[in-house]
């Protein structure tokens, strides 16, 4: 983990409104781990106040650079998408848990929502190495919001679309897609886990289902950010508590999504 | 880049003392902002910095407000985190042992709902041998119940610092609101009580709205507002108390680099917190701190006591 400027080696829309940028940062293309992130200073001294969090797209190791793809949605992203190859930005990184891959896992089903895809990249590259079966289950509002399909392509495992539109794959949300790959309820599912980031009401269907199935399930959740290191706890989510947390007895039990996350299992959370 | 304009000299004398409390240098995090030390000791050595001050504590754990607690605005933020915290005995058992490996003096911030909690947790502070002091939040504008009734009126804030007085030797500092019509009358009231210092500001009382969907961005509708934002707000606070009372102050309030902290201690403070500075700038505590010597030494300060509450106005009695 460290605090760094580092130098933009490039910075492309890829999709209306979506950019990539790739930046040097040998730091973090040696220790970063699917799911972690990194706050961003965007525009500099003259940008907002706080860093903003993005997550690692994808690691490109024998340039020790790394890639993140976002979504201009405020002047934050705005900021960063204005800038050019050879200008310098200040990040802190990696933060976070980051998913986990079991030893034991032999398949796995990656399930993203528009650009909820940008830490699935780098996951779903991680899991092909291992040599587990993996399918991928991509959907977005419409075609134009469909990110990172190639590099997903290049991996080699199954891919299936799905659009709220019908502009391109199947009509309809990307949990459909979900439910119907698992078969009727009841139906025999060996041992698969489901990864999934998106906007949230995505993730608690997701994650409805997952609980549905008996199958494990790593959520990938945002929140706004202050700090990004757990110390201001700023970005409380609220998850259920663990057994031997009863101190916080009748209270709602908050984690925080920097720190204790993002990436946590589908059953912790109140959804 | 550090720039040494003269290193041959000696460097400048950064020490001050707060109450009783020696500290290398003037610079501290401001409670809430630095958690209990941790998660920031990864990043900086701590044993650099002139105290610690941690998250307020109380006497139960509190789980906090529901989200979103925090939002930016310009220049700032505003955050209703809503006084999460662990309670006294987990500090104690889980977060202790680590502060306690540091030469840095602690200073734990702490609150309560009630006089009889305020007196409990500063009881039971007090036992602890690796304290060096408390600070007392009479101010915190988040959690209804959370202390906003006693530091908004010179008398309860008398009872309260009076009570608390009578249960702890430690050095007690009261961490003062602005959020009141006249700070001096409460900070008159709180020396008067036995506070040995005063720490100003706390966050301003603030909202935001978004437009399009008609709500509050904060899910508790208000929040505190901190960050450059409301640094001539505080230092004008630091001033005006500076001028009223003999105690000891700690400047609090959009403090970013070594340049506002200096301002602070011409204001009349005695040492400085940062808060929301360190999430921007996660080692800006010892930039500042080497910035505050580089200025002294380019000026020809030896100490910076000399520079405590010297504002160049006529009727200064300090100049
Ligand atoms: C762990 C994590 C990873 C993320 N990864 C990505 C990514 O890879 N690509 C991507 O496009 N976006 C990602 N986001 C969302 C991204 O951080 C926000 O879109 C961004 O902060 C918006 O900043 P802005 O200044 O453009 O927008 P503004 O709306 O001006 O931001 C104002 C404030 O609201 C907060 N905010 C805005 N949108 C969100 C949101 N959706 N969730 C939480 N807080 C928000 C910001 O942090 C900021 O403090 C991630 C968020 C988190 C928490
Ligand atoms: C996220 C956050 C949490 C805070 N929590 C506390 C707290 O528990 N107790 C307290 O006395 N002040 C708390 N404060 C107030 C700060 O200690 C400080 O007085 C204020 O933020 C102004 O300083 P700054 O502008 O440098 O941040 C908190 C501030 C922030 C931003
Ligand atoms: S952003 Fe500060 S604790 Fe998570």
């Amino acid at each position: 983990m460290h605090q760094a400027d580092v130098i933009v080696l490039y910075n492309q829309e890829v999709a209306h409104s979506c950019y990539k940028m790739r930046f040097l940062s040998s730091e973090i293309a040696e220790s970063a781990k699917p799911g972690q992130f990194i706050m961003i200073k965007a525009g500099g001294e003259f940008g907002p106040l706080l860093r903003r969090p993005l997550s690692i797209h994808r690691i490109l190791a024998s340039e020790g650079a790394v890639e993140i793809l976002y979504k201009v949605v405020g002047t934050g992203t705005r900021l960063l998408s204005e800038t050019k190859k050879g200008d310098f930005l200040n990040l802190l990184g990696p933060l976070g848990n980051g998913f986990k891959i079991n030893t034991d896992l032999h398949a796995a089903v990656i399930v993203s929502g528009g650009i909820g895809v940008a830490p699935l990249l780098f996951l779903a590259e991680k899991i092909s190495e291992k040599k587990i079966d993996l399918l991928i289950l991509l959907g977005a509002k419409t075609k134009n919001d469909i990110l990172a399909v190639s590099e997903l392509e290049n991996l080699g495992g199954e891919i299936k679309l799905a659009t709220e539109d019908g502009s391109l794959g199947c009509r309809g949300l990307v949990s459909e897609l979900l439910e119907k790959r698992l078969g009727p309820p009841g139906s025999p599912v060996s041992k698969i886990h489901c990864f999934t980031c998106g906007p949230r009401r995505m993730m608690a269907r997701v994650a409805k289902l997952s609980k549905q199935y008996k199958i494990p399930c790593q959520v990938s959740l945002e929140a706004g950010m202050a700090c990004g290191i757990g110390a201001c706890l700023g970005c409380a989510v609220e998850t259920k508590p663990r057994e031997w947390e009863n101190y916080f007895a009748s209270q709602p039990h908050y984690q925080r999504v920097c720190k204790d996350g993002p990436v946590f299992d589908s059953d912790e959370v109140v959804w | 880049m550090k720039k040494h304009s003269n290193p041959t000299k000696e460097r400048a004398n950064l020490s001050v003392d707060i109450a009783g409390i020696k500290l290398k240098n003037p610079v501290m995090p401001a409670s809430g902002t630095f958690g209990y030390g941790e998660e920031f000791g990864e990043y900086i050595d701590i044993n650099k910095l002139g105290a610690i001050v941690v998250k307020g504590i109380s006497l139960n754990p509190h789980s906090g407000n529901p989200p979103p607690r925090i939002v930016e605005t310009a220049g700032g933020m505003l955050n209703a985190i809503g006084l999460e915290n662990v309670g006294t005995e987990a500090f104690i058992k889980k977060k202790l042992p680590f502060l306690r490996k540091f030469s840095t003096p602690l200073i734990v911030n702490f609150f309560g709902k009630t006089p009889r909690e305020y007196k409990e947790v500063a009881k039971k502070l007090s036992e602890q041998e690796e304290i060096a002091g408390l600070e007392m939040n009479i101010s915190c504008p988040n959690v209804k119940e959370g202390g906003i009734a006693f530091g908004i009126d010179p008398k309860r804030t008398y009872k309260l610092v009076s009570q608390v007085r009578q249960v702890t030797t430690l050095p007690l500092l009261v961490k003062l609101s602005p959020n009141v019509t006249d700070i001096k009358a409460i900070a008159l009231s709180a020396e008067e009580a036995g506070a040995d210092g005063l720490s100003l500001i706390n966050t301003i009382t603030g909202m935001a709205i978004d437009l399009d969907t008609g709500k509050p961005k904060l899910h508790n509708i208000t929040g505190g507002l901190s960050g450059p934002a409301i640094k001539p707000v505080a230092l004008r606070m630091v001033w005006e108390v500076s001028r009223v009372v003999k105690v000891p102050l700690i400047g609090i309030g959009g403090i970013s680099t070594a340049r506002d902290a200096l301002e602070f201690m011409v204001a009349g403070a005695s040492a400085i917190q940062v808060g929301t500075a360190g999430f921007t700038n996660i080692t800006i505590m010892p930039e500042i701190i080497e910035g505050m010597k580089d200025y002294l030494e380019v000026n020809g300060i030896i100490d910076i006591k000399r520079l405590v509450g010297s504002l160049k106005v006529p009727d200064n009695p300090k100049n």
